[in-house]
This record gives structure tokens, sequence and C-alpha cells, in this order.
């Protein structure tokens, strides 16, 4: 029976995408606010409804041509907002906030517009692997769109007026997810944060906190927003992308011509996950990167790319809170990921939640 | 705000008249304060930066050349100085007007540019217009007007004349 529990995948965690060896998705994300009202964390609740009113009723158009839905996420319950945040829709900040707020999706999980985070409106675009200028334009269209229904907080000097300095003029921070094992392992990372951090970009681990990377998987972001244009800024990150791309095929190569390191590292990756019953968040992703390389090297046949994503979104605390219907005390989390991650890689039945 | 001479056409420029050792304030639009062939030659004669609603609420005129910055809540949202300084949080859109001194810095800091090039969106059709905008555009009158390039001046009087009268427009349709 290879009957695969039926987990929603968006489309950009797909795993596809120009350079998806490496890079996993692109990110645009807009800071936009709204003339004549204070700043989301300024609001007292009776502004920040009126404010969602506007917005919700302004926006009505732009359902004409896409299939978005509404998200009220006042009347959200824990999981689903933790499921949000792990499929990246909505931020920490989102989730946690006491504000009326909201979010409004595409049907493909690819776009988002955060209503009342930081700032009134925050655009998000995803696109699986390097697509910076397609990212940006898709963005940019919606913008626009958006510009034709509410007046933006805009001033030809400083350009998009957000609530913190650091995103006030193009208000744009644009990202690329990068899986970077192979500069890990050499232990070349460094080097290559600090060229990266010269350029005026940062960079930090995608998972865990601070400046603790989990997993090998990093982002990379624009630093600066103010002075330059979104091509200008677009231009910019796309090279110094493109070199950490360019150095983490090099090494890639150097581990293909003596693959035992690596062919060793992804076979004991893959065993404790076939065998585990017991699995941390932090291990399974561990595990989940170096059990990648081995397969992007050709060094063990099993399982799929699409299989290895999967497993990611599906063992991350809010997927599995979501599928067992309750809340799960770390250690039920930790057993049930294990059995996942099992049912899964051997295509089993999906887990019952007792 | 109206002219105080003509009393008809939209006040954009705030003047300080040295009369008997007092300055008077005065708020004008753009031709009165020309006046026939401009603003007098006396020296005493200032033309500064309006700051329209600012002003309005504030309520005595800024003293001579500076901006009401320091020391100050914003009058859009009530936001101290103290609480900017600590959170280096902006709480609304004139927030960049009430800071700008200490914005500037950080920006330097942070961003190391001070001015925006990049997108310049569109704005709704019927939407007043930004009051920033409109801010920035009388600014620039002034400083023409002060500076004699009326031609220049002409220019901002139009693009300000263009903008507030949509803005009248849209109010009388929303009547
Ligand atoms: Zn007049
Ligand atoms: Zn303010």
């Amino acid at each position: 029976m290879n009957q695969h529990p039926d987990i929603p995948l968006d489309e950009w965690l797909s795993g596809e995408g120009p350079d998806s060896d490496i890079v996993y998705c692109t990110r645009v994300r807009l800071a936009r606010n709204i003339e004549g009202y204070s700043f989301s964390p300024m609001q007292e609740p009776p502004e920040a409804t009126a404010l969602l009113r506007t917005i919700q009723q302004a926006l009505q158009p732009l359902a004409k041509n896409r299939d978005l839905q509404w998200i009220d996420l006042e009347q959200e319950d824990s999981f689903s907002k933790q499921t949000l945040v792990e499929r990246h829709l909505i931020s920490r900040e989102l989730q946690m906030s006491d504000r009326p707020r909201a979010v409004v999706v595409d049907e493909k999980g690819r776009e988002s517009l955060m209503i009342n985070e930081e700032d009134h409106l925050r655009l998000q675009f995803f696109r699986a692997g390097m697509q910076l200028q397609e990212t940006w334009r898709a963005a940019d269209r919606l913008d626009d769109e958006i510009a034709d229904l509410l007046p933006y907080a805009w001033s030809s000097r400083l350009g998009f007026m957000t609530s913190c300095p650091t995103n006030t003029g193009t208000g744009m921070r644009i990202s690329v997810m990068l899986h970077l094992p192979a500069l890990v392992i050499t232990k070349e990372i460094e080097k290559a944060t600090t060229a990266i951090a010269e350029m005026n970009m940062t960079v930090r681990g995608l998972f865990g906190e601070g400046s603790h990377a989990v997993g090998d998987f990093f982002q990379v972001s624009n630093q600066r927003t103010l002075g330059e244009s979104e091509d200008q800024i677009i231009e910019n990150l796309g090279r110094a992308v493109e070199s950490l791309v360019h150095w983490e095929r090099r090494q890639r190569e150097e581990f293909r011509k003596s693959p035992l390191y690596i062919e060793d590292q992804a076979n004991r990756a893959y065993g404790v996950l076939e065998r585990a019953r017991i699995l941390s968040s932090e291990e399974a992703i561990n595990l989940l990167s170096r059990l990648r390389l081995g397969r992007l090297l050709d060094l063990i046949e099993e399982p799929s790319l699409a299989d290895l994503n999967r497993i990611f979104l599906m063992t991350q605390p809010g997927h599995l809170q979501t599928r067992s219907g309750r809340e799960l005390h770390p250690g039920e989390r930790d057993r049930l990921r294990a059995e996942w991650v099992r049912a899964i890689l051997s295509g089993g039945a999906e887990p019952q939640p007792e | 705000m109206r002219c105080q001479i003509c009393q008809k056409n939209q006040a954009v420029i705030h003047t300080l008249d040295l009369v008997e050792e007092e300055y008077v304030s005065r708020y004008l639009c753009e031709e009165c304060a020309r006046g026939e062939g401009g603003p007098p030659e006396d020296s005493s004669y200032k033309v500064i930066k309006f700051f329209g609603e600012i002003m309005k609420q504030q309520g005595a005129p800024a003293p001579l050349g500076t901006v009401p910055s320091s020391g100050q809540s914003c009058p859009g949202c009530g936001m101290s100085q103290e609480q900017f300084q600590q959170n280096k949080r902006l709480g609304c859109a004139r927030c960049y007007e009430s800071f700008h001194l200490e914005l500037e810095q950080i920006f330097l800091r942070v961003q190391e540019h001070v001015v925006h090039r990049g997108k310049v969106p569109a704005r709704p059709k019927n939407a007043p217009p930004s009051p920033l905008e409109l801010k920035r555009l009388r600014e620039h009158l002034s400083r023409a007007i002060e500076e004699e390039r009326f031609e220049e001046a002409a220019l901002y009087r139009d693009k300000i004349v263009e903008l507030t009268q949509s803005d009248d427009d849209a109010q009388i349709e929303g009547l």
C-alpha cells in the first residue's frame, strides 16, 4: 500500500524551481501603511477594528481575479495559528499579538497579506527556488492594485513610511532560503557569512534561535531599504546569493570526488529517521539536512525530495498538533514526529492520534 | 487654513514680519505673500517653512528657521520624544516629521542613506491628497519664493492646486 498521508503542501515548498538543489525558496515582503491611521502598534482596539474593516471593504475588488481567503485571526484557535506560522503565511508577531488582526491568503499558499502586524499591511510572496525577479514582479503587481484602492502613507523624500525606521523607503525585504550543508561541514560558512555581510546583506539561520543555526539552512536578506531602488536591491541580493550557491556547489563537487563521509552521514541519518521512536524537531532537521545532501549527490537512492520536504513540514509542532486535533506535550510531539517520519518513509498509513 | 489677507486661497506660506521688535506671524497664500513682484526687500521679512496642522495645534509659531521637533510629542499620535528614543519605532506617519532630526541620525546609521529612490505608488482616485506630500510641495514652494525662483514656484503652486482641487471634488462627491 503506497498511500501517502494527505498533507497540504504549499506549492512553493514543492522543492522544485531554479537552483532548487540549494535554494529552497524566494520571499518578498512589502511593508505598507494606510494614510490617516496610527501605525498598528500604537493603535487602541477601536482604531484597529476600524482599520481592519476599512481594509476588508477596500480590498474586495482583489478577490475578483484571485482565489483569496480572509482569515480573522481573533476567531482562529491556537493550532491553526501555529500552522499558519509554520507555513510562513503569518509571522510569530502576528500570531502572538492581541490586536484585532487578519490575514488574507491565496489558495496556493504562495501569497499572504498580513493585516495589523507591525505595519498595517505586509504583503508576502513566496516562490520555489531562486526567483528574485518573478517574486518581486508578482508582489509589485498586487501592491499596485492595492495602491489603487487604499492611500498608502508615502512621501517622495522617504518613500513608504513604516513603523520601524529599518523598513522605511521601499519597505521591501527580499529573502532567499538556502540549504548550505557542504559549507557547514567544511566550516567555510563563517567566511561566507562575513563576505555576505560586507555586501550589506544579512545572513541568519532559518531554524533555531539567534545565531545558533539548526540544520544547515540559512536566510539571506537585504539590510537596507532606503536609498536604493527595488531593482538595485534585487540585483545586489542576486549577486550575493549567486556567490553562495557557487561556493556551496564547489564544496559539493569536492565531496563527489571523495564521497565516503557524506555517504556515511546520509545513510546514518536515514537509519535513524527510519528507526527512531523519539525525534526532537532539532534532531529531525539536522538529520533531514544530511540525508538531503546525500540524496542530491546520488549517494543514497531514497527517499524522494518531495518526501523529504513533506517530512520537513509535517514534523513541525503546529502541523503535528493540527493533525492530532489537540495540544501535545513536547514528549508526545517527539514520539508522534518519529511516527510520522516512519510512516512517510515507508509509504505506510498515517499515524492515528490516541 | 485660509490666507489671512485675501481670506480666499489656501494659506501655503508662513511669514514672520519684524514689527517694532516683535515678530508678527501670518499665514498667507502664495499670491498674497508674493504681493506685487515678490516679498518686500526688507531684510526683516522672512518666509519660513509652513507646518500647517502642526503649527495650528501647537499654537505659537516656531522660532525663525527652526523646526518644531525636539522635546515635543507627535501631534498625530501623541508619541513622546522619550517613547520614540526608547523604542526607535514610529507611531504614525507624522512621527516622521515630529522626530525628523533623530530619524536622520538613525537613517544615516542603519541605512547609510536618507532619501528614497524606489517605487512611487499610485493613489486611489478620490483619495484626499497626501498631507505629507502637500507639506513637501509647500516647503519647496516657499523656498522657491524665498529665493525668488518664481517660475519654479509656479510649478509647485500648480501641483498643489491640482492636488487640493481634486480633494475638494472628492469632498463634494462625498456629500
Ligand atoms: Zn491670499
Ligand atoms: Zn506620530
